[in-house]
């Protein structure tokens, strides 16, 4: 099932983005370990709202996405709203949809802006998978408690004396994050899966993943981000980030090859080569009405034509582009050959081959989505062309706005077009959205 | 914000009007039971100070509740701007004998004791400001609480008028809180917030602002004496003859160095706390107003009053430019190198939103470094939480994109001194800066009415001269052009006295105010180690005159290369009394820049430890630079070979009013150049010393030394006038030709004809 939305036309209902950034895409551990979420959301819309000379105080209201959302960072756009200097007066809150929450804050502010509820919003995603913590278990919770709990000196040494080393393994709140809890798969094992339906083979998986890796260097190379990306100056020591670490220069068939399948040690084809890493990152996004847009004579990057999420088995969760990009293609009146361009994220290099197999099989198309033929996979060239998350790496909060911030930079040096942003979502579902550029 | 019922009753019928004294003192009572001391200040924006009326209301008020029965407390509370401020500033300042101050100390003295006798629990309720003479008042009541809020402050900072406290101070504070804890607060001055003044013991419990006439009455009625306990040290080293004389000699060793040496007043404290445990008390107290009379009339405590002025001229110099100046919230500061960087940094602490651009990321990055380091350093000192730390680091915002500028009150350029690229920034950011936003230069040598020239709005345009390092350096020159509207002076005043700077009002002249007056001093520096003179030497003796760093030091802080670009332009503008030494040059071939570069006139090795540089001296003989002549000067006149051309140039910047005010320029050369505080600045310093042994000494080194040592002419008029004992206090009145605005024009040689 699947549900999509066509965007209204008029021009003070309409959703349109004039200006987008984002910080460095890192790999977790590395150069923004420091910062948080926060941290990364407060230097992106910072920059975001200079860069795009916008008083603070003109924003109706700022939508964050985030997944890990840190316990001393709740509600986390509101923290990053404040923390950036936005007024108090300034409402913020944050969504959540997994990996699409970056692209549900742009749902979120378009869906306002189409209402006629406000006009002008900051919208974006953010996630520091380097701070996602260690948890203790139950159990020493539970000792933690008691020992709050007794008065006396003897009540606390009888608590002590019921630990136990095996209170001290912790919950990595990374693993269980990743890991569905209705069907209890770890996301790359649903790759697996996605690998084993549509016969995919490793050397298939490892091909698309240094593809990846090549297109990004090359746009890297080629200077094809440096509109999209800025400096941080991250803690603790105010060190210069300026480019994505994922990229792996000179990455190889046979170095991929050499890599253990992680999540099916014997049989599996899924490794950490052809995923996406684990990744730091913030996206913020300026979203106006049309025509707020015009009478501030900010320049339009892109108007927003159609969306759609759809929900499927959350043991085939990559499968989800291939249920939303159509519903949101078919929303916006269009077919498969008017996308110019396709940014699809690359959560596995399995999944996303298995969404192009999927497009392009009758049988699937009727079976699952109704239609009388194959929707038709995009073009493998224009699928991606700078590279995705299997490079980039993906920052599960961030990503969504990062796919549509990708799309429209792409379309803009092509001076126009159409295109379409999707993912897949962990807990089964996916979500999509259809762009013109301006 | 504490409640006005709360304070003086208002329509609650708890409280009585029992008696007036004066228009600032109001006895209540609350329920018959207590007494209410109501301090009221003297005017809607001003704080209630210690001076003849309020001692005189303070005197009754305590006869009159000597007289009355049947009261069981009293609590002695201030208003909603704060407790006392402390004696009045003034009244000191016009102190003209040794015995009126003495007397009005033992007025004082006499009635805080019989405040401490009345037959009745009293305490006092602290909210705001509670220092000097107020802080004494509440230690001569039994209890003290205070308010949590920010403003209350509780010290005594007389030490930084060169006096000590002397309503008995210095007796009751060691006898509160220890020997140790005692003299920190009186020596340095510094203020206590509530929290820290708990914990050193001063007060004895701390409420929520809204809670403080009822948490007074509470701790009357409780009839208890609160526990006050000391840590071990302090009972030890107050308590026995041998803590006392180890803290003696702690604290002498300690004022035997650096600037402490100059003063005085330290020493009496010192002194008068350690009587406070080993004398009779009547005798001790007699001895502190004796202390305070002798302080009061000294020159150290004029000349540090002068300097209090200035600081509080400063500080209202925006209100008086412009009454309702809009605060400045959000700063653009382009460029990021050490100046703009350490600009930055003050801002983003001190809660200005401060957008840094700089092409490189090299400097962006070492300037955000200096900012964490900055804050990092005042978290591990408890200055600041965690969360004001990040706070801070939230509001600065490094960027290599100039961009940020329509919602920025203040652009502020810190690029390198190119008046093409200032004036092209300039005119970029124009365009998107909103209407009243103001345009700001750190220039520190070009001219602000060319950099005007070609602007839409050259009104908008002043120069803000930050001195280095930004972070420490407490003056700020607000440069006006001949357009600049009083408006932006105002802002950028306001925005300097939001930083903690004290600003003053200078004229777009070369080298402005201090360097103008320093790069003669620099210069001679200079030409003395080229006759040979060792550097050490000539620094010792500027620093035993009481600058807190030697010329040739500061020219290696400073650096050779910064220091070359403004003798330069000043030498230009001056050609016949700054021509610069090519050792200036030779030092930059070299490469001894000073301390940036690792050694200069000194060799600058690990930890700042510092020694004779070889490659110095090895550069003096190779280029022949060190004449050796005859007749090696003695100290005294390397002191003056250095002194007297800064004050020739004071003289002159006020001859051609580069600073409005001899008070002005004197505060200026204080704080921008380390003048020695206790001598007042160049201009009062020469007036001490004698306008006529000044002008000899200068003619004397002009026949020997050229023209660098030519009298001015305002001070060939104020010797005339000595000498006829007319004896001129007015130094600008003695100028030789009030300067008409006309004339203020710079000219291309920078000079003012003295027609």
């Amino acid at each position: 099932m699947s549900k999509s939305f066509r965007y209204p036309t008029t021009p003070s209902r309409r959703p349109v983005l004039v200006q987008g950034l984002r910080t460095p895409f890192v790999r977790a551990g590395t150069a923004l370990k420091e910062a948080t979420a926060a941290d990364l959301g407060v230097f992106a819309v910072q920059e975001l709202l200079a860069r795009a000379e916008l008083p603070m105080e003109d924003i109706d209201e700022l939508i964050f996405g985030c997944v890990g959302q840190a316990s001393g960072e709740a509600n986390v756009a509101r923290v990053i709203a404040l923390r950036a200097g936005l007024p108090v007066s300034t409402p913020a809150y944050s969504v959540h949809r997994n990996c699409a929450s970056g692209l549900q804050a742009i749902e979120d502010g378009a869906r306002r802006i189409a209402s006629g509820e406000g006009s002008i919003y900051v919208v974006g995603g953010t996630e520091s998978m380097s701070s996602y913590p260690l948890l203790f278990g139950k159990r020493m919770t539970e000792l933690f408690a008691r020992l709050a709990r007794s008065g006396s000196f003897f009540k606390k040494l009888a608590a002590l004396a019921s630990f136990r080393p095996s209170f001290l393994v912790p919950r990595i709140s990374l693993m269980e994050g990743l890991t569905d809890p209705t069907c209890g798969l770890i996301m790359g094992k649903t790759a697996e899966k996605l690998a084993l339906d549509f016969g995919i083979s490793r050397e298939e998986q490892d091909a698309f993943a240094l593809e990846s890796h090549q297109r990004a260097e090359r746009a890297w190379e080629e200077s094809k981000y440096d509109a999209e990306v800025f400096t941080v100056f991250g803690p603790p020591e105010g060190k210069a980030t300026d480019k994505d670490n994922g990229p792996r220069p000179g990455q190889s068939m046979q170095a991929l090859a050499r890599l253990r399948p992680y999540f099916d040690r014997t049989e599996g084809t899924v490794t950490v080569g052809n995923s996406c890493p684990i990744t730091d990152g913030a996206v913020a996004l300026l979203m106006m009405s049309e025509e707020q847009a015009i009478v501030r004579g900010m320049k339009i990057m892109g108007r927003l034509i159609s969306s759609s999420v759809a929900g499927l088995d959350p043991s085939r969760m990559g499968l989800g582009p291939a249920y939303a990009a159509p519903a949101a293609i078919e929303a916006a009146g269009m077919t498969s050959k008017d996308m110019d361009l396709w940014e699809m994220n690359e959560a596995f290099a399995a999944q996303v081959i298995a969404c192009q197999r999927a497009l392009d099989s009758r049988e699937f198309c009727q079976r699952e989505l109704g239609l009388s033929d194959a929707f038709g996979a995009p073009d493998p060239a224009e699928l991606n062309p700078r590279g995705g998350a299997v490079a980039l790496g993906h920052p599960v909060g961030a990503t969504g706005a990062r796919l549509v911030l990708g799309l429209l930079r792409q379309l803009e040096e092509r001076g126009g077009g159409m295109g379409i942003a999707t993912l897949c979502v962990g807990g089964g579902q996916g979500a999509a959205q259809v762009w013109e550029a301006a | 914000m504490i409640q006005a019922s709360m304070i003086q009753g208002g329509d609650d019928q708890r409280f009585r009007e029992y008696e007036r004294f004066g228009s600032q003192i109001v006895l209540q009572t609350f329920e018959d039971e207590f007494f209410v001391l109501n301090l009221l200040p003297a005017s809607s924006d001003g704080l209630f100070v210690i001076n003849e009326e309020t001692l005189g209301g303070l005197e009754d008020a305590v006869g009159a509740m000597e007289r009355s029965s049947g009261h069981t407390g009293l609590i002695v509370i201030g208003n909603s701007r704060g407790f006392i401020a402390g004696a009045d500033v003034e009244l000191i300042a016009e102190v003209s004998s040794a015995d009126e101050a003495q007397d009005f100390a033992k007025r004082g003295q006499n009635c805080f004791a019989r405040f401490e006798a009345l037959p009745f629990p009293t305490l006092a309720a602290i909210h705001g400001p509670c220092l000097g003479g107020g802080l004494e008042f509440a230690l001569a009541l039994e209890q003290r609480i205070c308010t949590r809020s920010k403003s209350s402050k509780l010290g005594l900072p007389e030490v930084q008028l060169g006096i000590l406290p002397g309503f008995g101070g210095t007796q009751r504070l060691p006898r509160l809180i220890g020997l140790p804890k005692a003299l920190d607060l009186m020596l340095t001055g510094k203020k206590l917030d509530g929290r820290r003044a708990k914990k050193a013991g001063l007060v004895d419990r701390v409420v929520p602002d809204e809670k403080l006439f009822e948490a007074a009455v509470q701790q009357l009625r409780m009839c208890k004496k609160p526990a006050r306990k000391w840590r071990r040290m302090d009972r030890i080293l107050s308590r026995s003859k041998l803590g006392r004389k180890l803290v003696r000699k702690q604290v002498e060793k300690k004022l035997e160095r650096g600037q402490a040496r100059f003063f005085t007043a330290p020493r009496k404290i010192l002194d008068l706390a350690i009587m406070a445990f080993e004398a009779d008390p009547a005798k001790a107290y007699e001895a502190e107003a004796r202390a305070v009379g002798e302080l009061a009339v000294s020159p150290t405590c004029k000349s540090l009053i002068r300097i209090f002025f200035g600081m509080e001229r400063a500080r209202k110099r925006h209100k008086k430019l412009d009454p309702d100046t809009p605060a400045i919230e959000r700063v653009l500061v382009i460029g990021g190198g050490v100046m703009g960087a350490g600009i930055a940094c003050v801002m983003a602490e001190k809660n200005i939103r401060v957008r840094l651009v700089d092409p490189s990321m090299e400097a962006l990055e070492r300037a955000t470094s200096r900012l964490l380091k900055n804050l990092g350093k005042k978290l591990k000192r408890r200055r600041i939480t965690a969360h004001e730390a990040r706070a801070a680091r939230d509001r600065f915002c490094p960027s290599t994109e100039l961009t940020g500028i329509a919602n920025t009150d203040l652009v502020l350029e810190a690029v390198a001194e190119d008046m093409a690229l200032k004036r092209r920034i300039f005119s970029d950011v124009s365009v998107k800066l909103p209407d009243d936003g103001i345009l700001a230069t750190n220039t520190s040598s070009l001219p602000l009415a060319e950099m005007a020239k070609g602007l839409a709005k050259p009104e908008r345009l002043v120069g803000i001269h930050f001195f280095n390092p930004p972070e420490q350096m407490q003056l700020v020159e607000i440069i006006r052009h001949e357009k600049t509207s009083d408006q932006a002076l105002a802002r950028a005043c306001r925005l300097a006295t939001e930083l903690g700077k004290f600003p003053v009002l200078v004229k777009d002249r070369p080298g402005f105010c201090v360097n103008r007056c320093l790069a003669p001093y620099l210069a001679a520096a200079v030409s003395l180690l080229e006759e040979g003179v060792a550097p050490d030497r000539v620094d010792r003796v500027i620093e035993d005159f009481g600058m807190p760093m030697g010329p040739l030091r500061l020219l290696d802080q400073v650096g050779w290369d910064v220091a070359a670009k403004v003798c330069e332009v000043l030498a230009n503008a001056f050609p016949t009394r700054m021509s610069p030494s090519e050792l200036f040059t030779k030092m930059q071939e070299a490469g001894l820049l000073g301390v940036k570069s690792g050694e200069g006139i000194y060799k600058y090795g690990r930890k700042g430890k510092r020694t004779e540089s070889g490659a110095f001296q090895r550069l003096l003989k190779e280029h022949g630079l060190a004449r050796s002549e005859p007749g090696a000067p003695n100290d005294e006149d390397i002191k003056d070979r250095l002194i007297l051309p800064l004050l020739s140039e004071a003289f002159r910047c006020l001859e051609e009013g580069i600073v409005g005010s001899a008070e002005d320029l004197d505060f200026a050369c204080i704080m921008g150049i380390g003048f020695p505080p206790h001598l007042g600045g160049p201009l009062h310093y020469a007036k001490a010393r004698g306008y006529q042994r000044v002008l000899d000494r200068m003619r004397e080194f002009e026949g020997r030394h050229g023209k660098e040592y030519e009298a001015p002419a305002s001070l060939v008029r104020l010797a005339q006038q000595e000498g006829e004992g007319e004896g001129c206090d007015d130094v600008r009145a003695c100028c030789p030709e009030p300067v008409a605005p006309a004339a203020q024009e710079t000219t291309a040689k920078g000079e003012v004809s003295h027609g």
